[in-house]
């Protein structure tokens, strides 16, 4: 490019050496300046006080230009990335918040602790419910953990994998850890994907495991086979 | 059922949802777009949950194995089988060298896992033998940046 604009910049100017050095300058000028613009600083212009009739003139005004619209859009790029940011800031809090309300552990009877598991069974949620299921167990001294799965409905093998380790851990302290409110669709895709749960104890539901425990009836517990 | 390597039935797609993998919640939202899915395509419900279960474990192993990806939950019709599902996970990580032992239960590609792995990299191992057994044809195939695993579960299971 710069030499054609050097040869039409020949035809409308005298072509003299003091001309000519000139117009390599301010192509130099040029140069600096997209330099600085592929760097990403957009805080310098072309000063070339020329007519927009001149070759040069015109060029300094198509850069100048070039340079304020990259200088607005990376701007708005800014603009939109912090607040993109505040975003995901806002989603990671929430996940925090909503991970602490979702490990409400209850002594539902003396010597027995009941977690309720309602929605999703992600790596993070599990360590955190199985960390304060263990607390509880120990600072209660519960003899029982009782964990109602109700709220889940489709049991993936990662879930399963959660739920056995956190039975294991349990039973570790000395405690029983039985599941309840296993619903029928579980039961059968349990079975159907063919995951071991040998060595989890099951009640059908949070009643009969609390009627089983405090001795006051209750049908005796499974332990699911495969 | 058939087993193994190679590309899944072409059939036409009717539906078709894409979810991106890059966490382990994202197992969630797969499994709740599949889920969705199935159920529009006509499956009863616990079939349905059963193709959620497909998604979910296909997505735990692109995490597990293939660094990240995107899962492909699609209603296929086939003039023979009539109508289908079929989930595709693409993922970045390398081939598989020995697919039929990655199916098995307790194992990887590489053989059985042991127990002192089974600590560290979470889950049961039975994700690829759940597949299996809740599809009626799965297999992969190689892609330009990393393979594909795909399954195929048809509402008239033979």
């Amino acid at each position: 490019m710069c030499p054609d604009i050097f040869m039409e910049s020949q035809d409308s100017v005298q072509p003299n050496e003091e001309k000519v050095s000139e117009v390599y300058d301010k192509i130099a000028d040029v140069l600096m300046l997209l330099a600085d613009v592929a760097t990403g600083d957009f805080s310098n212009r072309l000063d070339f006080d020329l007519p927009d009739t001149h070759p040069l003139g015109a060029l300094s005004k198509g850069v100048n230009e070039m340079i304020d619209s990259l200088a607005g859009e990376q701007q708005r790029g800014a603009e939109y990335r912090q607040e993109l940011e505040e975003k995901l800031s806002t989603i990671e809090r929430q996940q925090a918040a909503i991970r602490e309300l979702s490990t409400p552990i209850m002594e539902v009877w003396e010597g027995i602790l009941c977690l309720p598991i309602v929605g999703i069974m992600d790596t993070g949620r599990s360590a955190d419910m199985t960390d304060a299921l263990l607390r509880a167990v120990v600072s209660s001294r519960a003899r029982c953990a009782i964990i109602d799965i109700t709220g889940i409905e489709v049991m993936d093998t990662g879930t399963a994998d959660h739920f056995i380790r956190m039975a294991k851990a349990v039973r570790l302290l000395g405690a029983e850890c039985v599941l309840t409110g296993m619903n029928p669709q579980i039961a059968q895709t349990v079975v159907h994907m063919g995951v071991n749960m040998e060595g989890v104890v099951t009640h059908r539901s949070l009643r009969d495991a609390l009627q089983y425990m405090t001795g006051t009836g209750g049908r005796r517990p499974a332990t699911a086979q495969r | 059922m058939s087993l193994g390597k190679g590309a899944p039935p072409a059939v036409a797609s009717l539906d078709r949802v894409s979810c991106p993998v890059e966490r382990d919640t994202d197992r969630f939202s797969v499994q709740h777009e599949a889920r969705g899915l199935a159920e529009r395509a006509g499956f009863p419900r616990l079939a349905a949950i059963e193709i959620a279960i497909v998604a979910s474990e296909l997505t735990s192993n692109v995490l597990k194995y293939g660094v990240r990806g995107s899962v492909v939950v699609e209603a296929i019709d086939d003039p023979a089988r009539g109508p289908g599902v079929k989930v595709t996970a693409f993922d970045e990580g390398p081939p598989f060298t020995d697919f039929d032992q990655a199916l098995s239960d307790g194992s990887d590609e590489n053989g059985p896992i042991s127990v002192s792995r089974f600590a560290n990299r979470g889950g049961i191992a039975s994700g690829l033998g759940a597949v299996r057994r809740l599809s009626d044809a799965c297999g992969w195939t190689p892609e330009p940046r990393g393979k594909s695993v795909w399954a195929v579960r048809w509402l008239r299971r033979g």
